[in-house]
């Protein structure tokens, strides 16, 4: 009888706790991109998302494909969407989705699909104005190079991509393995060091 | 992380790469990565003058002056996933820029710069060809992994082998204007809910107007373990005519 009384308070508790799921019902477990990891540390004990990269998007078929990199694996996803999908910090709409971005997905799932109920795009991540180094200032730098410029420019996505295109006089040093490069990084810790990758969101 | 490790001048350029390249920038590429990729979806071009191209550059390279290749650029693949690399004797930002910025404007994603030039490429012992060296830009177009070649498709179509079967993945209404000889129409977004209507033991080959939906459907499909590939072209039928249009 005792017991019995537990699981009902308990049972109550959850629907206090998880409004938004049926009683029971475990919701999926989130697909989080590696880079997403460093600064959203909460988005791995939620449940129906997808911290991922845009890769394509079919406006015949309403479909979005969206990858993320999960450990070493790429991991490719569909996500259908309605007409009236939720979509924040976007202000062309659905339909204008396109190009190089980050997304954060919230779905459901119907039948087999992958249904989104809100797609917030990426902004770029809000630091203060004097962490920032503009492309202007950076571009000034470049040309000067990193002695007279007196800075080392760190590329802080994977070898095999800073090995396809990098910003001139950027050294590599993936994130990471960053401990690991230390002895890359210039001895004088009062140096400028500009960090960069493809875009922070 | 450089927080803790003891830097304290430390600035985040926060646009990366996307932003220095829509500012007009020069990306750069390295020999390890564009020795792995020559000869394949790759339009290497020797910017030095002829006669010094000729001594020696890097196979499959197309020698066109620095200040012709502008001229040149009709000649350029239709395939703005190409990927497009330039070089000079040295690493050469300010003579290459122009050149980059006009390139990117015409649609190409992939247009960069080789890290050290044809010098660096020789320190780092890269293989190099004299004599004979091409004027006219040419492109193979290899089929990326999991991608069909245009031929290999129409003939797949044409033959109906036993052991493939092509997937129309367009809308019904697209597919009924006319289809792929051989092909049974599954559009994309209701493939994950018919796809036991496809048999398991046939490599699925899907193709859509302009490849991007194919290549959602070919995710489907290999994500549920078929054996699959997709056409990464333009298809128009017309008049029960299929038109690929070759990339």
């Amino acid at each position: 009888m005792k017991r019995g009384i537990l699981i009902l308070i308990a049972f109550i508790g959850s629907l206090i706790l998880f409004p938004w799921q049926d009683a029971g019902a475990k919701g999926f477990k989130p697909l989080i991109d590696k880079k997403c990891h460093l600064c959203h540390s909460s988005y791995k004990s939620e449940t129906n998302i997808l911290a991922c990269d845009l890769e394509d998007h079919s406006r015949k078929a309403s479909l979005i494909l969206v990858g993320m990199t999960i450990g070493s694996k790429r991991v490719m996803k569909l996500v259908r969407y309605e007409k009236d999908v939720r979509i924040d910090n976007f202000q062309d709409g659905i339909k204008g989705l396109e190009g190089h971005r980050h997304l954060l997905i919230n779905y459901k799932k119907v039948g087999e699909d992958l249904v989104a109920t809100r797609i917030v795009v990426k902004t770029e991540v809000y630091m203060l104005e004097d962490e920032i180094i503009s492309t202007k200032e950076l571009e000034k730098l470049v040309a000067m190079g990193p002695e007279k410029g007196n800075y080392t420019l760190a590329a802080s996505h994977g070898k095999a991509t800073f090995d396809e295109h990098h910003i001139p006089t950027a050294i590599s040093i993936p994130v990471f393995k960053t401990a690991k490069l230390k002895h890359k990084l210039p001895k004088d810790k009062e140096q400028l060091l500009i960090l960069y990758c493809d875009g922070y969101s | 992380m450089a927080e803790k490790l003891g830097y304290t001048n430390i600035k985040v350029y926060t646009g990366g790469h996307p932003a220095w390249s829509e500012a007009g920038n020069v990306l750069l590429t390295n020999y390890e990565f564009v020795s792995k990729k020559l000869g394949y979806n790759i339009v290497v071009i020797d910017t030095r003058d002829f006669e010094t191209a000729k001594k020696g550059h890097l196979p499959g390279a197309v020698s066109i002056p620095l200040e012709k290749v502008i001229s040149k650029k009709n000649q350029l693949p239709v395939d703005k996933e190409a990927y497009i690399v330039l070089y000079s004797q040295k690493t050469n930002l300010t003579g290459l820029a122009s050149i980059v910025k006009e390139i990117i404007r015409l649609g190409y994603h992939h247009v960069f710069v080789l890290n050290g030039g044809y010098s660096g490429w020789l320190k780092k012992g890269g293989p190099v060809k004299s004599g004979m060296v091409r004027t006219e830009i040419s492109y193979n177009s290899l089929p990326r992994p999991n991608e069909i070649a245009v031929d290999e498709f129409l003939n797949n179509s044409k033959n109906k082998p036993a052991k493939k079967l092509i997937l129309d993945v367009r809308t019904e209404a697209e597919a009924s204007t006319g289809m792929v000889e051989n092909a049974i129409n599954i559009p994309v977004e209701d493939l994950k809910g018919r796809i036991k209507e496809l048999p398991k033991d046939k490599e699925v080959i899907t193709y859509s107007e302009t490849g991007l939906r194919a290549k959602m459907a070919y995710i489907i499909l290999r994500n549920a373990g078929y054996k699959t590939r997709f056409l990464n072209n333009n298809v128009a039928v017309i008049n029960n005519r299929v038109y690929c249009g070759y990339k």
